[in-house]
């Protein structure tokens, strides 16, 4: 854990109300950060993440009640602690994540539904699913698709059946999964989107020092030869699937299930 | 306007009623319950294929059914894909191209029941006169307040007639205890032989006592959202 001073003032004093500790790692292009927060007495905190996008922990398909983009307001209680936890698509930076601000609590902060109605729809509606539950059918209520090559992407792999981009393994709870039988591409186009960006962007140096910037970015050279060899798999998965597509569009084309006549047969 | 219909319970009658108060109101039905699964319809998006992001709210309407439907999803695939959160502004994309919403939404306290009391401007809860329906519809009242959809009315359903004194205070006994007017929507084989035929009864029997009752009550509710 690397800890880091208490919260800055401007002027560049600090003051060691709240103590932000971190830890940072990275897995299979995917970077894990771990914020702890202690105070001696019970505050409001925002952290800032200097990893950019970030991936929160979600609670029931919505990302967990603090996180806004890449910052995250909780209360850390007093002679207590406050986890954060989150992922991202971004390479490791030291620090990972900053306080960036804190504000002694007043008085007992709650989080329900009926207090977020004043914080617009779109939270209501997040808080809603939080507090009541999602009502979809649990996870192996849906049946596996058949699997077809092996040199094709698993759709098993899609962990979230959201619009959005998988989140991080930290937090209270990773999510819904892809259902089995339908599987969710915007998680894998999404993935193959952000390597075409850091691609671009390592394509696009203009000198030495960018260069060098650009591969500390993206992790190491070792990281940029990997992103290689996943654009070249990615170019192959996408033909693949381009063809079974055009396939399946003829096919379905020219069929056509006669109802009436089967109904009026039974 | 949208108005949601639900109850506490399943089985007290709630599809039947958010079907013929849409047909009354002239609005489109939005089946978020599998209630009108079985309902003849065309091929074509469905509610799922809304939440997911596949298919316009406004593509998902069928027209061509006697009452204007937006059909539930049906697979469990497509329940897991869907997202949840995404009802309320689809059901809003229905009535700013159609005017008027009627939401059959799920019985109980979950999110499928929460999100759309909050997509309605009012709410309506179906009951049958039984203990259990009762205490679950309160329990489901007291949702739609912490979530502040107003109850319209109480529709006391499948009622048989017995002595009006009867009636009488057990209606003002339910009407208090929810804090909303209530409707007696007694028991009807005509209603129920043209729900299970897929029309609205004011369609096959437009004089009948049940056809009446559907009309008084869409213009009671409309005068109070208006």
């Amino acid at each position: 854990m690397h800890p880091s001073s208490g919260f800055k003032y401007q002027d560049g004093t600090t003051d060691p109300m709240a103590a932000l500790d971190w830890a940072v790692t990275q897995t299979d292009g995917v970077t894990f950060v771990e914020g702890y927060v202690t105070s001696d007495i019970g505050e409001q905190v925002r952290i800032e993440s200097n990893l950019d996008p970030v991936w929160p922990p979600r609670s029931r398909g919505v990302p967990v009640a603090g996180w806004e983009g890449t910052q995250f307001e909780g209360t850390v209680p007093a002679e207590g602690y406050l986890v954060v936890g989150y992922a991202s698509p971004a390479g490791p930076v030291e620090p990972p994540v900053e306080l960036t601000a804190e504000t002694p609590l007043v008085e007992e902060d709650s989080c329900s539904f009926e207090q977020s109605l004043e914080g617009g729809d779109n939270e209501t509606v997040r808080a809603l699913v939080r507090s009541l539950g999602e009502a979809g059918p649990p996870r192996d209520a849906v049946p596996l698709p058949t699997s077809v090559d092996d040199s094709t992407p698993s759709f098993e792999n899609c962990e979230d059946q959201t619009q959005e981009r998988p989140q991080g393994e930290t937090g209270t709870q990773t999510g819904n999964s892809s259902s089995r039988n339908q599987p969710d591409l915007d998680p894998w186009f999404g993935a193959i989107e952000d390597r075409i960006g850091t691609a671009q962007r390592l394509s696009t140096v203009a000198d030495a020092d960018q260069a060098r910037a650009a591969i500390d970015d993206v992790g190491g050279i070792e990281a940029v030869r990997t992103l290689q060899a996943q654009l070249a798999a990615d170019r192959r998965h996408l033909h693949q699937l381009t063809e079974r597509t055009e396939t399946l569009r003829t096919d379905l084309s020219g069929v056509d299930v006669p109802l009436a006549t089967l109904e009026r047969l039974i | 306007m949208i108005l949601t219909i639900t109850a506490g319970k399943g089985g007290v009658g709630k599809t039947t009623v958010a079907y013929n108060l849409a047909a009354e109101l002239d609005a489109v039905v939005v089946d978020g319950d599998l209630g009108m699964a079985d309902l003849p319809q065309a091929r074509g998006p469905d509610l799922h294929d809304v939440l997911t992001g596949r298919a316009a709210p406004v593509e998902a309407v069928h027209e061509e059914c006697p009452v204007a439907l937006l059909p539930c999803g049906r697979s469990l695939a497509g329940a897991r894909a869907a997202d949840p959160t995404a009802l309320v502004e689809a059901v809003r994309a229905v009535e700013d191209a159609y005017g008027s919403v009627v939401i059959d939404s799920p019985a109980g306290l979950c999110s499928d029941v929460g999100l759309p009391l909050f997509a309605g401007d009012a709410c309506l809860l179906v009951v049958r006169p039984t203990r259990p329906a009762i205490a679950d519809a309160i329990r489901t009242r007291e949702l739609a307040r912490a979530i502040g959809t107003p109850l319209a009315q109480v529709v006391l359903n499948r009622v048989d007639t017995p002595s009006l004194d009867a009636q009488d205070s057990r209606r003002d006994s339910i009407a208090s205890t929810f804090g909303a007017p209530v409707t007696e929507l007694p028991d009807s084989e005509t209603l129920a032989r043209a729900q299970r035929a897929g029309h609205p009864v004011r369609a096959v029997a437009p004089e009948c006592p049940a056809s009446t009752q559907f009309r008084t009550l869409a213009r009671t509710v409309e005068g109070s959202l208006s």
